[in-house]
């Protein structure tokens, strides 16, 4: 299943489908017309893009994408952020937890290794969260649960130099305080299982019977290489900006993208996420892959730019 | 030749190509950008290598103390706002008699957590804005209970102030061994014991 929301694919596979001279030079014009319209127009570029390249396309034209994965479903809920308020229990908004069942408000990094996961592969212990949906009051938990670790949205010159995500790193993204739908700080994106006719939106969306909600949420890529959190729990981490890490947070890292497909459809009035409206959606990971699985799987598929397996094989 | 040998080595192609126009611009000045990406995407190279410190601490404070004091702020707002809700709503001598006391409690707990936050050097945000944390007032709490009046307003007020009190001692109690700084961890004593004794005198809903 493709990892890409819908109208925004990775360049990896606008580039992939051509390979003439041609198609290499207006590449490069993409890309420096990315580099100097910042990532808004990227996007709106890519959209472009990828309408010209998607007809016809070539049967034997491999994708290539730097990706790992791991499948996480559900485990349990509790009103605890080991972020936000650790060793603070019960002081959160309801959280649903991804991977690792021991997650509470306690959790460190020893217990995480300590704990078990609901994670294919069983490897990745790590700790992933999210506000609780609700519908109409009631809890509504994703069946499909899915973290991707990738490498794009910055430049493979710097995709092959991504490091590991540090042990015991805690990432959060997103805007729990987000105001509203024009709120460019959130970076919620709702859509429809299968229908990409319905335009997606930072706040719920109304989706077909046949068709599952869908929330795509990036993590910021770029590591200050210092500290594995910070007092605002963002800012030791940054998105990219044209492609490159700035220069405040050099270390580039694998994007974690965390794709959720809730079991529920229709009227989005009867939504609600535990933070609030959709534009709130948020997402918080605690890295606790062993070190050497998570090295070996950034150098076999994301320095080289390979779509590998569950278990981290080309 | 595979098909995918050969997608590789164009795309190799294209990154080749991609690289020697990135570093034409950044010698050539024009567009302005390219030179602090070079920086950055070299010291992407060179990561730090000393052993990173696990949870953030500012100063003398802990995630538990910086996180405890942006909730408690949180709380007590809200929980003020009801409380000055209570002169022209209720009809109850002793709510207003009780009410009173614990505003002006409140008022002082919150001069003393925003002098904690500030010492702190965390910006006098609310992250909990708009959001139904365990025990705080809501937006839509206060909606309604700002419509009621006499005995219907005394007993949405007091079921409000029962669980914000029980809430404030319950996560009180945790910061005062999850907290770090000293001066946090005290006021996380003084509100436990205040929330129990304001609980304790809580009148009955007539």
């Amino acid at each position: 299943m493709s990892p890409t929301p819908p109208r925004f694919p990775p360049l990896r596979r606008v580039l992939g489908r051509r390979r003439g001279p041609g198609v290499v030079l207006a590449a490069v014009a993409l890309i420096l017309s990315m580099l100097s319209t910042g990532s808004a127009s990227a996007r709106a570029d890519l959209r472009a893009a990828d309408k010209a390249a998607s007809s016809p396309r070539s049967a034997e034209a491999p994708v290539r994408v730097a990706e790992f994965v791991a499948e996480c479903p559900f485990t349990h809920r509790l009103p605890d952020d080991p972020i936000v308020f650790p060793g603070l229990p019960g002081a959160s908004h309801m959280h649903s937890f991804f991977g690792n069942d021991s997650t509470n408000a306690h959790t460190d990094l020893a217990a995480l290794k300590r704990g078990r996961t609901s994670c294919s592969p069983t490897t990745d212990l790590s700790s992933y969260w999210t506000p609780t949906l609700y519908a109409d009051g009631k809890e509504i938990e994703p069946t499909g649960t899915t973290f991707y670790y990738l490498g794009e949205g910055v430049h493979d010159d710097v995709i092959a130099t991504i490091k590991p995500l540090p042990q015991g790193l805690r990432i959060v993204a997103g805007n729990a305080k987000a105001t509203g739908v024009g709120d460019p700080t959130s970076i919620a994106r709702w859509s429809c299982l299968h229908h990409g006719e319905v335009n997606p939106s930072k706040d719920f969306v109304n989706c077909p019977s046949d068709s599952m909600l869908e929330s795509y949420l990036d993590f910021p890529q770029c590591w200050n290489g210092k500290d594995l959190d910070s007092p605002d729990h963002k800012s030791h981490m940054a998105y990219p900006v044209g492609g490159q890490c700035p220069a405040t947070h050099p270390v580039a890292v694998p994007k974690l993208r965390q794709v959720l497909r809730y079991p529920v459809n229709g009227d989005p009035a009867r939504l609600k996420l535990a933070s609030g409206a959709g534009y709130t959606m948020h997402g918080d990971f605690f890295n606790a892959w062993p070190e050497d699985e998570m090295a070996r799987r950034v150098r076999d598929c994301i320095n080289v730019i390979v779509k590998c397996d569950a278990d981290g094989r080309p | 030749m595979t098909a995918a040998t050969a997608a590789r080595r164009a795309a190799s192609v294209a990154v080749g190509v991609v690289l020697v126009v990135l570093l034409a611009a950044g010698c050539g000045g024009g567009s302005g950008k390219p030179s602090g990406e070079a920086r950055s995407t070299s010291a992407a190279r060179h990561p730090a290598t000393r052993a990173p410190s696990g949870q953030a601490t500012s100063g003398t404070f802990n995630s538990s103390d910086i996180g405890w004091i942006q909730l408690m702020i949180a709380m007590d707002d809200q929980a003020v706002r009801l409380l000055d809700l209570v002169p022209g709503h209720s009809s109850e001598a002793g709510v207003e008699k009780w009410a009173k006391p614990v505003a002006t409690a409140c008022r002082g707990e919150l001069v003393r957590l925003r002098k904690l936050l500030v010492r702190a050097g965390v910006p006098d945000t609310n992250p909990h804005e708009g959001h139904d944390m365990p025990g705080m007032v809501t937006e839509d709490e206060l909606r309604t209970i700002e419509r009621a009046k006499g005995t219907a307003f005394d007993a949405l007020l007091l079921a409000a102030m029962r669980e914000h009190l029980d809430q404030a001692a319950k996560i009180a109690h945790s910061e005062r061994s999850a907290g770090a700084d000293p001066a946090t961890r005290k006021l996380a004593a003084s509100v436990e014991r205040t929330s129990h004794t304001w609980r304790a005198r809580l009148p009955r809903a007539a």
